[in-house]
């Protein structure tokens, strides 16, 4: 009952913020270079068939009515037709939608496993050699651009040493792709048992999401770092020293259980970068998501694409956010619901 | 009484910038079986120090330079790691300071008393939960089967208290250090929570040392009192000696800053305050606020001596003002 309120409550909190975001889009087909008329129509399209073609898109009318029609549109789920591929977008999206959710998942998760044990070794060897690295690792990974650590990786992993497989999609060429449940490769074939797919699949999966989580892993390991010092300076922790718990208890157990609850936030605001962040990743291993997708049509001036790829990040933004809100409670006992 | 602890010559410094803290400057204290040792003094004087020294706990920048803690018989300095943490929690457990903060938030304070008794009285989880709650019990928990399923922040600053002090208590520990177990509590609960530590170290024979800045704590419970200042003991004596007949200047002012209803007395702040403890001067660090102030208090520094039986103070210019109040 009490939960059941909190997420409409949330749900509702998160109104304003959608429609700010489809008042941005919606603004964005008119700030982009060229008009959306025109690419639709052609280079080589005649003043009249332009004035025609402005007319079947509705770009005639006065704008208020335009927004109303985009946004019962996007309601609708039609998100306007792609001018490259001439299918609507709507549909080439749940096509890549789970390529793109499984290399950011991941992407993630390399974050989370190998920033949290980063950050609670910096934070218990404060100002020793392994911080200092951590340290270097950390900014490393947030000061290269993904599109360089990516073309590295290719470099070395692929042509030098040859352990990876070449930066060409999801799967190698002549696997299958495994009998669909999720959309997600790695997990389907793992439901399928379907090993030779597994295998390809998580190959190919390497090189991007190291490409990507890297990018990620600073931000949690500083995070896990800073909140574990406090913590480790806090009086339930030097109670627990007093109190004669083994090491590993203490710190393992003790600090960094309540170093964790801030990591979820970090995690769902990494989520939301990770989101944006993949477009460039997706482009270096041509994965076939909607990063990559959007990034096509960036290039080819193609407006609905791109404004559906904002509107997407923007929602997911505020999904991962709620998600994060009720994972507090369940983490917290502070926050839990009374 | 037979001792119990036995702490000697007890330096800890704590290193910064401009130097070392002398925070504790060559202790000497005795905590016999089954006594109420109060541990007065200022804030800054080294009190709650010599509580984590006495655990171990002392942790970079802080360091224990010398001193020996002997405690039933046993050399706490020759022990491992290991060992010592075998008797933390389990023959000498710590009240904390601040109640409040000093229970983990995310367990609930049931699961916080009964791992520390699979842990140390190597209960099984059945056990541990019968006897966590009869611990609650006896800290006069009400319907302490709802209170342990609770987490610290659903409870009043008193509770945990007594939550500290049931966990504190729960293995049956020879020596509880109890560091200001009453700040932050109002008068009433306060004295409440003081009655029920007497009360259970003398049903159970634990020895309590009493940290506190309040001699009002000090004549509620305490045998005897051993009065710091700037990292220093500076006297010593059981308690009623020491409130009727105060040797060191300090511990006088001490006393008659005490406010009292009985009789209509100014009150007297002490001059001064607590010296810089970073490379303090040789001498007494009390000569700068000191009224006896002599040329050779400022160059050595006055040793313990007996001015009564159990009775130890460390002044040159008390036997002179021995009749001054």
């Amino acid at each position: 009952m009490g939960f059941f309120y909190y997420v409409t409550r949330r749900l509702a909190l998160a109104l304003p913020t959608l429609f700010g975001v489809s008042v941005i889009c919606f603004t964005l087909t008119y700030l982009l270079p060229g008009n959306p008329a025109m690419v639709k129509a052609g280079p080589f399209a005649t003043p009249e068939h332009l004035a025609e073609m402005e007319r079947q898109m509705g770009l005639d009318r006065p704008w208020p009515e335009q927004y109303f029609r985009y946004v019962s549109g996007t309601v609708r789920g039609d998100l306007g037709e792609s001018a490259s591929t001439g299918r609507p977008v709507s549909q080439d999206f749940l096509q890549r939608l789970p390529a793109t959710l499984e290399l950011n998942l991941a992407s993630l998760l390399i974050a989370i496993v190998v920033g949290i044990p980063l950050g609670v070794l910096s934070a218990v060897h404060r100002d020793t050699f392994i911080d200092h690295l951590g340290r270097v690792v950390g900014i490393a990974g947030v000061a290269m651009p993904s599109f360089l650590t990516g073309l590295l990786f290719v470099y070395v992993f692929f042509y030098m040493l040859n352990i990876a497989p070449s930066p060409l999609g999801r799967l190698e060429s002549g696997i299958e792709p495994p009998q669909h449940v999720t959309g997600l490769y790695v997990i389907d074939s793992l439901i399928t048992a379907n090993w030779t797919t597994l295998r390809s699949s998580l190959h190919q999966l390497m090189l991007p999401a190291a490409t990507l989580g890297l990018s990620a892993i600073a931000p949690v390991a500083r995070m896990v770092r800073s909140t574990m010092l406090e913590i480790l300076e806090s009086d339930y922790i030097k109670a627990a020293w007093a109190a004669g718990l083994p090491r590993r208890t203490v710190i393992y157990r003790d600090a960094l259980r309540n170093a964790l609850i801030p990591v979820i936030t970090i995690s769902g605001i990494v989520f939301g970068f990770l989101m944006a962040g993949n477009a460039v990743v997706e482009s270096v291993f041509s994965w076939p998501g909607i990063g990559n997708y959007a990034v096509t049509a960036l290039l080819t001036k193609d407006s609905a694409p791109i404004q559906s790829f904002i509107l997407f990040v923007a929602v997911t933004c505020v999904i991962v956010n709620l998600a994060v809100d009720i994972a507090y409670g369940l983490v917290d006992p502070r926050i839990r619901l009374s | 009484m037979t001792e119990l602890l036995n702490i000697s010559d007890l330096t800890v410094h704590f290193q910064i910038n401009q130097g070392a803290i002398e925070a504790v400057d060559h202790i000497n204290l005795t905590i016999r079986r089954g006594e109420v040792l109060g541990l007065v003094g200022e804030s800054g004087s080294g009190k709650s120090v010599t509580s984590f020294a006495i655990l171990r706990l002392i942790r970079p920048p802080g360091r224990v330079v010398s001193g020996n803690v002997q405690f039933d018989g046993v050399d706490l300095g020759s022990l491992t790691e290991e060992e010592m943490r075998r008797i933390r929690g389990a023959k000498i457990a710590m009240v904390s300071q601040s109640p409040r903060t000093a229970l983990n938030p995310v367990l609930t304070v049931g699961k916080q008393i009964s791992r520390l008794l699979m842990l140390h009285a190597g209960l099984s989880a059945r056990e541990a939960e019968k006897r966590m709650l009869e611990m609650l019990r006896l800290v006069r928990i009400p319907a302490p089967e709802k209170r342990a399923n609770q987490y610290p922040h659903q409870l009043s600053g008193g509770m945990c208290q007594r939550v500290m002090i049931a966990m504190a208590l729960a293995t049956s520990p020879e020596l509880l250090l109890a560091d200001e177990p009453t700040t932050g509590l109002d008068v009433s609960i306060a004295a409440k929570i003081l009655d029920l530590l007497r009360e259970l170290s003398a049903r159970t024979g634990a020895a309590i040392m009493l940290v506190t800045h309040d001699l009002g704590v000090v004549a509620e419970i305490c045998d005897r009192v051993a009065v710091m200042h700037a990292g220093q003991v500076v006297e010593c004596a059981p308690m009623r000696e020491l409130f009727h007949n105060p040797a060191h200047p300090y511990t006088k002012a001490l006393v008659r800053s005490i406010p009292r209803v009985d009789r209509d007395v100014v009150l007297e702040p002490i001059p001064g305050s607590v010296p810089s403890l970073v490379n303090p001067p040789p001498g007494c660090r009390y000569a700068g606020r000191c009224e006896w102030v002599s040329d050779r208090c400022r160059v050595s520094r006055p040793p313990l001596v007996e001015a009564a039986p159990g009775h130890v103070v460390a002044c040159y210019g008390f036997e002179e003002h021995r009749d001054a109040n």
